[in-house]
């Protein structure tokens, strides 16, 4: 811009250090000008931005009158991934390929709270959502699941939540609006959401586009970095849309077209996760593969269905699973109901874990809400279970069973801890990392049938540590017991009668 | 090139040395004046970009401001 600038009366000067000097200090004078507009531009800028503030700490009830604000252009989709967004890093190790959590550029392990009605809720009792959102962070959750559209009857009568109206439902006023409150408080309070909907049966084509579109500017908008994981539809087979997942990609893009496409993302959950391929197939095209976990029989075989999702290679899609609805107490279908309390769901959520699986554990009002969720069995286990992991779990050996064929006796050969009596004893979820010189365990310990013999064995060296137990009562994962066991030594821990299952924390000696 | 002069020990004239070398000193005080002002604003940027909403808020009030 300075070169195009005159020079007022430098032509003139005869000597022409003066006028060498004279055009720098033009030149120099001129690059001020412009920084100081730019400055000028920032602060009224700045100035505009600093009157939200009120608004955006909530602090001011207009902030409930932004829907103006919610048009096309509002933002760009960004391509630059946020520091505190969640994203997945790839691992090639010991031939098969695997990918842990990363937010803030360090390893994390997801663990949301299934909160399906959250939305529809917050359109009816915002407070009362809000004070379950806080519960839900102070107690230790990654973040929450929920469905932004709700509406077959009568399953959901008086939970529906939609932007249009739809046969015996009529929409939700000011919805995109709420939504974006919604979001924004989930923001506010660092809360991540696995976000999805369901019962999209009676929206046409159209009206699929434009909601997509419109929920692509809320994120934008909001900020992706809020999103833990982004999936089209929830069981793509029962919400309008077919096994195949036809149509679940242009959706999809059509929400990166707003949104970007930094966000973790996923289409749908197979009707059979545990089918040979099947993650792999309904995975193309994105970085997660969701899992809906096989809620029938008992505790062991909820167990099992999660583990080997990862232990059987034809199960697993080569990238990230998360596990966005697994059985639990308030899930439909899932047997042994008896089971599904702070014991079960904070097993099967260290289950997923340990084998490579974000888990979003489903409470006792998961689906649907009718009471605050502190008093759900396992609320405040699952997650200060979670917390005694290791954060960087998911880049060390891969997990496996002390027994892999069981009942068929036999001992894995890579197997640390295993049952002093294999035929009384516990099955152990196990995995180790021997990185930088120290040996670490973790484990988790189960029995098909409820009384168990007490007693582990080290089979390859000496290891260290402590045992717990899941309760509903602070501090609700509790130290029962600690082991010292060089190789080849057993040891009988001291756990109440009740207990179905425990988890192993040691280091090697 | 703050704090320098250029080409001003080879003028002749010594009262437009004098008003060059005060031009200079003029010029070298506002450079330092926008730098602070430029550190001080990026400073309240990242403080106030804490804010949940607020880096959002700026982008378009920013681009508003652009027209």
């Amino acid at each position: 811009m300075a070169k195009h600038r005159p020079f007022p009366h430098l032509p003139l000067v005869d000597d022409p250090a003066v006028q060498a000097s004279a055009r720098l200090l033009w030149d120099r004078a001129a690059t001020l000008h412009d920084g100081i507009g730019e400055e000028q531009a920032a602060l009224i800028a700045g100035a505009r931005a600093i009157e939200d503030i009120p608004a955006l700490l909530r602090q001011d009830p207009t902030r409930r009158s932004r829907v103006d604000d919610v048009k096309p252009g509002r933002c760009r989709p960004t391509t630059r991934i946020h520091e505190s967004q969640l994203i997945t890093e790839k691992f090639t190790r010991t031939g098969a390929d695997w990918a842990a959590f990363l937010r803030d550029g360090q390893p994390i392990l997801p663990i949301m709270c299934h909160y399906m009605e959250a939305f529809s809720r917050y359109t009816r009792d915002r407070s009362q959502v809000e004070e379950e959102l806080k519960a839900i962070k102070a107690a230790g959750y990654t973040g929450i699941r929920f469905l932004d559209i709700l509406n077959v009857q009568p399953f959901w009568e008086g939970r529906e939540v939609n932007p249009i109206d739809v046969p015996d439902v009529a929409k939700t006023e000011r919805y995109y609006e709420k939504l974006e409150d919604f979001l924004a408080y989930c923001k506010e309070i660092g809360l991540l959401v696995n976000w999805s909907r369901g019962d999209l049966e009676a929206y046409s084509s159209d009206q699929r586009t434009e909601h997509f579109t419109r929920i692509g500017e809320i994120a934008c908008a909001v900020g992706v970095e809020t999103i833990a994981v982004f999936e089209v539809v929830n069981e793509s087979d029962l919400n309008g849309f077919t096994d195949d997942f036809e149509g679940l990609l242009p959706l999809l893009n059509t929400f990166f077209s707003k949104a970007g496409t930094t966000m973790l993302s996923a289409l749908s959950s197979p009707l059979v996760a545990e089918d040979e391929g099947e993650l792999a197939r309904t995975s193309a095209g994105v970085p997660i593969a969701m899992a809906h976990g096989h809620r029938g029989n008992d505790l062991y075989n909820k167990l099992f269905a999660i583990r080997v999702i990862r232990a059987a290679g034809e199960l697993w899609p080569g990238k990230a699973v998360w596990q966005d609805e697994p059985p639990g107490a308030g899930t439909s279908g899932t047997d042994s109901p008896e089971e599904m309390d702070e014991q079960g769901m904070t097993l099967m959520a260290l289950q997923a874990l340990l084998h490579d699986q974000a888990y979003s554990v489903t409470l006792k009002n998961a689906v649907r809400w009718n009471s605050t969720f502190s008093k759900d069995a396992g609320f405040y286990a699952v997650p200060a279970a979670v917390a005694k992991l290791p954060n960087d779990l998911m880049t060390w050996l891969p997990a496996i069973r002390s027994e892999p064929n069981w009942p068929i006796p036999g001992v894995h050969p890579k197997a640390e801890l295993i049952a002093h009596d294999l035929a009384q004893g516990p099955l152990i979820e196990q995995r180790t990392s021997f990185q930088q010189g120290s040996g670490r365990i973790a484990a988790i310990a189960y029995r098909k049938v409820g009384v168990f013999d007490t007693g582990i064995r080290s089979m390859k060296r000496r290891w260290k540590g402590i045992a717990y137990r899941f309760t509903n009562e602070p501090p609700y994962v509790v130290k029962f017991d600690t082991f010292d066991l060089s190789k080849g030594d057993h040891t009988s821990l001291n756990f109440p009668s009740g207990t179905r299952g425990y988890l192993l924390l040691g280091n090697a000696i | 090139m703050a704090g320098a002069f250029p080409h001003l020990s080879q003028v002749k004239d010594p009262q437009a040395g004098t008003t060059l070398r005060l031009l200079w000193d003029r010029i070298h005080a506002c450079e330092a004046a926008l730098a602070q002002a430029r550190a001080d604003r990026a400073k309240m940027e990242e403080r106030l970009s804490q804010i949940p909403g607020f880096a959002e808020r700026l982008a378009l009030a920013a681009s508003r401001a652009r027209g």
